[in-house]
């Protein structure tokens, strides 16, 4: 089912012309960046801008990537099954020995590692940063598993609707809006709470809710913790901030701290889980009968 | 044991009946005809042997296996060919056969091999690095039935496979499922295109509106509904003697004269005669004794179209 799945994939058109738009967005926001930095150093010229300016490239290449996985990955599997119904090969597969399973997985992993070849290629674009060597093997590596976890997590939403749906365009237009929903919609819900809460709470908590601030932040910290965006800005806050890879700490009104885990941590165990249910959730219903 | 087996079989969607208390038994080794108007539920019945469809009640067996209790074990044993056919546009014919074998866990070593038999009993290995997608029709049928056989299926499940082909590629068809049943294959098909069941089939099942009206040879069917046989003569001018001569036997009834439309001295008797073929060829003989100058006797053929007219009412489930 992989081989058939990449066979198909790579002899269309489709998949050279995603690579090359994926490849041409990266390098201008890539040189941009770059031009626009080199004009300000040319200026200030000290050591800590350089740092920031690498950090700043590799950052903005990881986000561009974060982005293009939460939008492509859904799209490369909403239609793994609906595909097959639309083509009425659904049951020709049915009525074979194949498990439901390996039919589900040998659609999944295939869109899953065209994710994994795009960012692969995107590999070189990411040098000007380790040039200046500026990005900490730390950094590298979570927006690495946080790269991969969103690909694995966008393509199961994408594989369940696609198992739940008929139609690949409605299944596809499902994902995006979920999608869009997670990686720009509940930033702008957190940002309405935030500003909510900010105009009721001015000039600070009362000592006596203590309670009620500390599950509002709680609340704000796991829905920073289901975007993609969020999660990335946040531990590399916390990152630069306090030094801390696995813990934030965030003050209090009463001069205490709030422990919480790093939101990368959230996502990963949320996104992951999340993968799991979902294409389990797709052997089910390719399992199902028609009744 | 039968190949097929049918018990209480019926399927509704909502209010509509689409299939309906089916008993069948489909015997091993036989080419079997399902015919019945679109809409009669054929589609339906064969969905629910394929283990693709449940029903609302009762059971489809293949080979002993329930099609809904053990589906792997009924998957093993049947091959499906659907009324259409479902392409990779991208595969070559010999990768998409490729595919389906792997779904069918046969060995990569053996597999290359299969495909090459297949593709020669189909007649397509000519075309076995075309795109799918560049088959005509009549291609693709044969390439859809090579599919079937990828893991030597012992029953045949085929639905409407001479539907839309032109009258040459259906007789390709037609010769194949000949060959397979040779080949000791069980065939289950459906059609509505009769001469195709009549040429091929040994038994013959009518559906209609999610019933089965009537199972047997065609033979059987023709006595059912037809009786009485059916014999046509010409003779030269003397069809009011013969017919005459023709009342006088106590086994024939139904007596017709048709003078020629060309204004010619042929004239046409029909009647129909019970009896047996020695009976049937003394008749004759008491004409030609008679001096009747008889220029054509026949009777006429045991047709599916007439049993299969006589025993449908055109009822849409």
């Amino acid at each position: 089912m992989v081989l058939k799945d990449f066979r198909t994939r790579m002899r269309g058109h489709r998949s050279f012309i995603l690579i090359t738009a994926h490849l041409l967005v990266l390098i201008l926001a890539v040189s941009g960046a770059y031009l626009f930095f080199v004009s300000q150093l040319t200026q200030t010229n000290n050591l800590e801008d350089r740092r920031l300016f690498g950090k700043a490239i590799f950052g903005l290449v990881v986000w561009i990537e974060l982005v293009m996985v939460s939008f492509v990955a859904p799209a490369l599997t909403s239609g793994a099954i609906s595909n097959e119904r639309e083509r009425q090969t659904f049951d020709l597969l049915r009525v074979t020995l194949l498990p439901a399973g390996q039919l589900v997985l040998g659609k999944y992993l295939p869109g899953l590692l065209f994710i994994f070849l795009l960012l692969f290629t995107s590999i070189p674009l990411q040098a000007p940063a380790y040039l200046i060597g500026s990005a900490t093997w730390q950094e590298i590596g979570l927006a690495t598993l946080l790269l991969i976890v969103t690909a694995a997590a966008f393509s199961a939403l994408g594989m369940l609707l696609s198992s739940l749906i008929r139609r690949t365009l409605i299944a596809t237009a499902l994902s995006y809006a979920i999608t869009i929903f997670l990686v720009f919609g509940v930033p702008i819900i957190a940002m309405i709470l935030l500003i909510l809460f900010g105009t009721i709470y001015t000039g600070g908590f009362p000592e006596n809710a203590l309670i009620t601030e500390s599950v509002l932040i709680f609340i704000g910290w796991l829905l920073l913790a289901v975007t993609p965006l969020g999660t990335m800005i946040g531990t590399e806050y916390i990152l630069i901030d306090q030094h801390n890879f696995f813990l934030a700490h965030i003050p209090l009104s009463n001069n205490t701290e709030l422990v919480l885990v790093s939101p990368w941590i959230l996502y990963l165990v949320f996104y992951l889980v999340f993968s799991v249910v979902a294409v389990w959730l797709s052997i089910q219903l390719v399992k199902r009968v028609d009744s | 044991m039968d190949a097929i087996e049918l018990k209480s079989l019926s399927k509704s969607y909502g209010k509509r009946q689409a299939v309906e208390n089916l008993n069948l038994e489909v015997i091993t080794g036989e080419i079997f005809g399902f015919v019945g108007p679109n809409g009669s539920g054929k589609t339906t019945t064969i969905r629910m042997i394929a283990g693709l469809l449940r029903p609302t009640a009762g059971e489809a067996f293949v080979e002993g296996h329930s099609a809904q209790k053990s589906p792997d074990e009924v998957r093993l044993r049947i091959g499906y060919m659907p009324d259409y056919f479902g392409v990779y546009p991208d595969l070559k014919v010999w990768e998409y056969l490729d595919f389906f074998s792997a779904c069918y866990g046969i060995a990569e070593t053996r597999r290359l091999g299969l495909i090459e038999e297949l593709l020669e009993l189909v007649d397509l290995e000519h075309r076995r690095n075309d795109p799918v997608d560049r088959l005509s029709r009549g291609l693709k049928q044969r390439l859809s039935l090579a599919r079937t056989l990828i893991h030597d299926p012992r029953v045949l499940i085929l639905d409407e496979p001479a539907a839309g082909l032109d009258p040459r590629a259906r007789i390709e068809i037609r010769a194949l499922l000949v060959e397979l049943s040779k080949m000791g294959k069980t065939i289950f098909f459906s059609t509505h295109i009769l001469s195709d069941v009549a040429e091929i089939c040994s038994r013959v099942g009518i559906i209609e509106a999610g019933s089965l009206l009537a199972v047997g040879a065609l033979e059987e069917l023709h006595l059912r509904v037809l009786p009485r046989r059916r014999v046509e003569m010409t003779v030269l001018e003397q069809a009011d003697h013969a017919a005459d001569l023709l009342r006088s036997h106590s086994s024939i009834s139904e007596i017709q004269t048709i003078d020629d439309r060309n204004g010619s001295k042929r004239q046409k008797v029909l009647f129909e005669f019970d009896g047996s073929d020695q009976a049937l060829s003394a008749v004759l003989a008491s004409l030609v004794g008679n001096n009747i100058q008889v220029l054509h006797f026949r009777e006429d053929e045991r047709d599916l179209e007439e049993v299969f007219m006589r025993t449908t009412k055109g009822v849409v489930s």
